[in-house]
């Protein structure tokens, strides 16, 4: 009786949640509606990201780099060969997801640690090139960026971005699920004790991380014909700490965590844009205090409160 | 009788310390292998070299026909040679049930959500009640249950046991062995099993194996390794000691 109610619960709350989500647009002005979208590019990045390190216990610094390959590989596609947008798109993500894998097979069998270091040295090296292959990418001026839709629509907009976001989370949560989520947990949590009955660690690490690397692409085309107007910064490594502070302070490990911390920071970082910069060190300052007081973030209080919602 | 291992001049130095000097083992199809010896003596080293955990200086090993010696841990897991560690490794944010599904696994790729022989694992081995607790909510002893049950869930044909009796009660000894004796009778595993409880292994292995020093001294029926002076002098005499 008390799980039939609190399942009722449950699905009143999702639907509230479906129905507020997809009503938005209607009652958000403008800027409320940009910002949903930068949100829920944020909620792709985040939950793509925790694919790696909350299910597979690996932290790559290549993240928001991928998305700048998605970006820069899509538009660049888009300009030069004028192809359809969605075919471009198609294109940038695959072109992410493929350097995802090659990155994956060539460091994750050395380890973590290593894994860590070539990330966050790709991803500098990959705002060097953009910057500096200025005649392709016009460097720090900034890309123009054709659009999706033939007339500018913001709801349209939303409308896909939230189509593919809760299509991606949905696909994730699948996965999670899965028998392979099993073996990615496994992984997580002993990989000696994985390898002994039979888990491929290896191969499982970069499964893990090629569809992150995908996914994250996804994210940076359908986010430079969003914004239309592309720079090196997409790939930079404060978007990377940002990412990375959505999902600590979501909660590592959760699927509703990186969705939580994502909207909660990017809506957070509009209110205090006035103080500069700044708000990237108060994120990091807060990501250690959950860290070390709540390491399953705000998903693992809320479900201490027994409000699971996944 | 068919070889179902065979170790050839196993030999592995850590640093200066020759922990496996030469050890040449075969084992039989069927029978449960013995393998005791005073603490340090390289048993669990040889165990890891078996499972492929970590490489050896030379030598080679041969398993179902096949030299394992460069092959990796999930492969030589895939053939059939499984092990469990001395020192527990669990999933530890995962419930038993999916501690021993991971296994499952292996030996089928698409186990039902209900798969009957999880619960007949976790039953016959008597933790069938903790299936729904996380891993890291146990206590050594069913940590030590669940990873027996989980070894078991790859369906291995040959099974290396780790000191997975030290801290037993005696009456869970004796359940321990029934199971043991029931495994080799109903699933044909051939079963490899260190153990510091020497009247345990008297009463239920087939030969006896001593390691000393990383030195094989002899291998043997129990009851004549218990009466071989030179086993008596090297461990009896040294474990009285400790
Ligand atoms: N990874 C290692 N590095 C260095 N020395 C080790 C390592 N593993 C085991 N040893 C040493 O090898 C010897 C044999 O250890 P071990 O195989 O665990 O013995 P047993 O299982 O028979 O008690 C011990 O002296 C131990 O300290
Ligand atoms: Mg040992």
């Amino acid at each position: 009786m008390a799980t039939k109610s609190k399942r009722s619960i449950k699905w009143l709350i999702g639907i509230s949640i479906a129905l507020a989500a997809l009503l938005l647009p209607k009652f958000a002005s403008d800027y409320g509606i940009h910002i949903a979208i930068i949100s829920l590019f944020y909620v792709l990045m985040s939950s793509s990201w925790n694919l790696v390190a909350g299910f597979t216990g690996q932290v790559s610094f290549a993240h928001a780099a991928f998305a700048a390959i998605g970006a820069y590989a899509s538009s660049l596609m888009a300009i030069h060969y004028n192809l359809p947008i969605p075919l471009t798109i198609v294109f940038g993500t695959c072109i992410a997801g493929t350097l995802g894998h090659v990155l994956g097979r060539l460091c994750l069998p050395l380890g973590g640690t290593y894994l860590s270091l070539v990330t966050l040295s790709f991803a500098e090296i990959l705002r060097i090139v953009i910057t500096n292959e200025d005649q392709w990418t016009r460097g720090t001026m900034g890309l123009q960026v054709p659009g999706i839709f033939r007339d500018y629509s913001k709801t349209k907009y939303y409308l896909l971005f939230l189509a593919i976001t809760v299509f991606a989370v949905l696909g994730l949560n699948l996965l999670i699920r899965s028998r392979m989520g099993l073996r990615f947990r496994a992984v997580m949590d002993d990989e000696i004790a994985a390898a002994s009955v039979g888990v491929h660690t290896t191969n499982i690490r970069v499964l893990a991380f090629t569809l992150s690397s995908l996914i994250a692409g996804l994210a940076g085309a359908l986010y430079g014909h969003y914004a239309m107007l592309i720079s090196p910064d997409i790939g930079s490594l404060a978007q990377m700490f940002l990412i990375l502070a959505m999902t600590m302070i979501g909660g590592l490990g959760s699927i509703e965590g990186p969705i939580f911390g994502a909207i909660l920071l990017e809506v957070l970082s509009e209110q205090i844009r006035s103080f500069g910069e700044y708000h990237l060190l108060v994120f990091g300052v807060i990501s250690l205090l959950i860290v070390r007081f709540a390491p399953q973030g705000l998903a693992g209080l809320l479900r201490r409160q027994r409000w699971k919602l996944f | 009788m068919e070889a179902i291992l065979e170790t050839t001049n196993v030999s592995k130095k850590f640093g200066g310390l020759q922990v496996l000097d030469r050890v040449n083992l075969t084992v039989y199809a069927g029978e449960i292998l013995g393998l005791v010896g005073p603490n340090g003596a390289g048993k669990t080293t040889l165990f890891n070299i078996l499972s492929g955990a970590i490489p050896l200086d030379s030598g080679t090993v041969t398993a179902f026909g096949t030299e394992i010696q460069n092959k990796k841990p999930f492969e030589i897991a895939t053939l059939g040679l499984v092990r469990t560690f001395q020192i527990v490794r669990p999933f530890p944010t995962m419930t038993c049930r999916e501690n021993i599904l991971v296994a499952r696994l292996l030996s089928t790729p698409r186990p039902s959500v209900k798969d009957p022989l999880i619960d007949e694992l976790l039953e016959s081995i008597g933790i069938a009640h903790l299936a729904l607790k996380k891993a890291q909510e146990l206590t050594l002893m069913e940590k030590k249950k669940m990873e027996i049950a989980r070894a078991l869930a790859t369906t291995p044909k040959l099974l290396l046991l780790d000191e997975v009796m030290s801290g037993l009660n005696p009456t869970e000894i004796n359940e321990a062995i029934e199971l043991l004796l029931k495994l080799r009778k109903e699933k044909n595993i051939t079963i490899i099993w260190i153990e510091h409880v020497m009247k345990a292994i008297v009463k239920t292995a087939d030969r006896i194996a001593v390691l000393h020093r990383g030195q094989l001294l002899t291998v043997d029926t129990p009851s004549k390794v218990i009466s071989d002076p030179q086993v008596i002098e090297v461990y009896l005499g040294r474990a009285n000691h400790a």
